[in-house]
């Protein structure tokens, strides 16, 4: 593409030749400026104008629009000129060209601020109320012909519990040999390779007590919590749950409530098994590599481990499937639009359970140190 | 059941707002028992509004929606939910339940709803998916089905507890002419053999004169015309009019701005 400029009387004249694309406006453009820039009006000669797409058509528009009157366009071929006449005439643009542009950052800073306040509370506000609903479901619902669906919870339980034995045993196992590590370096450093036994103290207590619940608890929130927004999303978005509705069922009964119900039952169960593999990781460190003898170990971690430990272990951990499920299935209704609110949704569910998770572990760690159990 | 109603459908001064945008502005109609009333519209109308409202699923800014002679806006999501049954609602897409076959579908508002045997329930849902032409498909995944098929299949559902109304969403959006005609054919003898009343709402012309016996022409949230199809037919008014012989609308083409930028030499 070339444009040439020449004077003619009052007027220059650009001519155009060769191909209008999108790698050749800005060639075309300075030469445009220029003309304009003389003061002069400028007629833009398009006879020499050989192919041209959509950013080149789009230019002529904007620059005759801009120019008011000053920039004409002459000599287009009949194919450009049909081709700039079905486009949008100049006068339609007005405003539009802006709308696209980004707003400016402290805009949106203000915006987000605002916007994250009220997502935070309507979140807290939907959650609270599935949670009542929940609890109405599984308490007095029955009683008022609202039926628990427990066949519906026992094919959950499968999916949320049995397949997910793999890796929470693989987890655990590992967790508990980086345990029996990490513990014998620091035992040593108080009084030598004799104290390696107690890493049997050691890695129980911290399995059962701590890591078992709160690592199955994250685990299942990455792999079931978002089953359940991703499902009951893609639901929302295909009309399913107002279909659930129209027949007279509601959602939380018929859906909900039987997958929160399972992550009650499955986590503790799960935390169970992840306790019994993770202390048995601890033990091939300790016996295996560390050399402590089997019935020593044994012993001790018999000593070490109260069954108040185990049990508090399994109390959070049923109360970590209560959140993992109330927050996947309150992000899943929360869905609304398309796919990509449900992509949106389940990233926000892991998160904000993972996080509700630590924060409910804590408080209950606090109570078990106050109340001394 | 409650008791037969003349007009089970009776919509009054109904308005649905979203903030500050108007969806519906007072929209009034009745349907009569036995009839098929059609509520068609360009896109963005309002109409899928309306027959959320008509089920109960949205509850209006103001006016009232009364369906087989209850006011839904009295009454709450339980009782909602034990009304829901006594009307049949087929969504767009058949919106069929993505975890269950094709026959757990149909049978679910039978098995939920009442105490019928298993037996019992499989020969009734064998009969309503052969009533839509879905013959031995029970055990079939919603996946596994064409859009037709499922939208008939969702209407076995819809059907199945013998409701008094139906209410129909874009039943023949996203089908093939052939096809589309076809299911207006299953309208027309369903609601021979059953009498059934119906509230359908779409934009497929072809469709609507098909299969209606009044129509209301819904536009910017305001019903603006109603009748039978020749009624409707022979409307004049603009908007109308161009609406029903698929006319662009008017001052889409204004050439002239462009002239002032183009030297004709």
């Amino acid at each position: 593409m070339t444009a040439e400029t020449s004077i003619q009387g009052p007027d220059r004249i650009v001519r155009l030749r060769g191909d209008l694309l999108r790698g050749h406006i800005a060639a075309v453009e300075r030469a445009v400026d220029e003309a304009l820039l003389s003061g002069a009006d400028v007629l833009l000669d398009a006879r020499g104008v050989g192919r041209f797409d959509s950013a080149g058509a789009e230019f002529l528009v904007r620059r005759l629009k801009a120019a008011e009157g000053r920039l004409l366009l002459r000599n287009a071929r009949p194919e450009l000129r049909a081709f700039l006449e079905a486009l949008p005439p100049p006068e339609m643009f007005k405003g539009e060209m802006t709308s696209f542009l980004k707003p400016a950052v402290a805009d949106l800073l203000v915006d987000t601020a605002t916007e994250v306040v009220e997502r935070i509370t309507d979140k807290v506000r939907r959650f609270v109320i599935l949670f009542l609903q929940f609890v109405y479901f599984v308490t007095i619902g029955p009683f008022l012909g609202h039926r628990v669906r427990l066949d519906r919870s026992a094919g959950e339980i499968v999916a949320v519990g049995i397949d997910a034995l793999p890796i929470v045993s693989l987890v655990a196992v590992l967790m508990g040999l980086i345990l029996g590590f990490q513990s014998a370096s620091q035992l040593e450093k108080f009084g030598g390779e004799g104290l390696y036994i107690f890493s049997a103290n050691l890695v129980g207590v911290a399995i059962t007590r701590e890591i078992g619940p709160i690592l199955t608890a994250i685990l299942i929130a990455g792999r079931s919590g978002s089953a359940i927004t991703a499902e009951i999303g893609t639901m929302a978005v295909t009309e399913e749950l107002d279909a659930l509705r129209v027949m007279g069922l509601n959602p939380v009964s018929f859906l909900v409530v039987p997958k929160i119900l399972s992550l009650v039952v499955a986590l503790p169960c799960l935390v169970m098994f992840a306790d019994l593999v993770g202390v048995g990781g601890g033990f091939i460190t300790g016996c295996l590599v560390l050399g402590v003898p089997f019935s020593e170990y044994w012993g001790q971690t018999q000593e070490a481990i109260h069954l108040s430990d185990v049990f508090t272990g399994l109390a959070k951990a049923a109360v970590f499937g209560l959140l993992i499920g109330l927050t996947g299935a309150a992000h899943g209704m929360m869905v609304r639009g398309g796919s990509t609110d449900v992509g949106l949704k389940t990233t926000s569910a892991v998160v904000v359970s993972i996080a509700l998770v630590i924060c409910f572990d804590l408080i209950f760690t606090m109570l078990f140190f106050l109340g001394d159990v | 059941m409650s008791a037969e109603v003349a007009e089970p459908v009776v919509v009054k001064d109904l308005c649905v707002s979203y903030g500050e945008r108007a969806i519906l502005r007072g929209v009034d109609f009745k349907v009569k028992k036995g009839e098929i009333y059609v509520l068609m519209g360009p896109s963005g109308c309002g109409k899928t509004t309306v027959l959320r409202c008509l089920v109960g699923l949205l509850r209006p800014s103001s006016g009232t929606v009364t369906v087989l002679g209850r006011e839904l806006s009295s009454l709450d999501e339980d009782q909602l939910d034990s009304f829901r049954p006594q009307v049949g609602m087929l969504f767009q897409f058949g919106a069929l339940l993505n975890s269950m076959s094709v026959g757990d579908n149909v049978a679910l508002p039978l098995r939920e709803r009442t105490g019928l045997d298993p037996a019992t329930v499989h020969a009734i849902v064998k009969l309503k998916l052969s009533m839509v032409g879905l013959e031995g498909t029970h055990r079939r995944m919603p996946a596994e089905l064409s859009g037709g098929m499922r939208k008939r299949a969702g209407l076995a559902r819809a059907m199945v507890l013998d409701p008094q109304v139906y209410f129909f969403d874009e039943p023949t959006s996203g089908l093939d002419p052939v096809t589309a005609a076809e299911f207006d054919q299953l309208v027309l003898t369903l609601k021979r053999a059953l009498g059934m009343t119906a509230v359908v709402v779409t934009h497929d012309l072809d469709s609507a004169f098909r299969i209606a016996d009044r129509m209301g022409v819904l536009i910017n949230g305001r019903l603006v015309a109603e009748g039978t199809p020749e009624e409707i037919r022979s409307v004049k008014e603009g908007r109308i009019h161009s609406f029903v012989n698929r006319t662009p609308r008017a001052g889409q083409d204004d050439r002239d701005v462009w002239a002032r930028f183009f030297v004709y030499a």
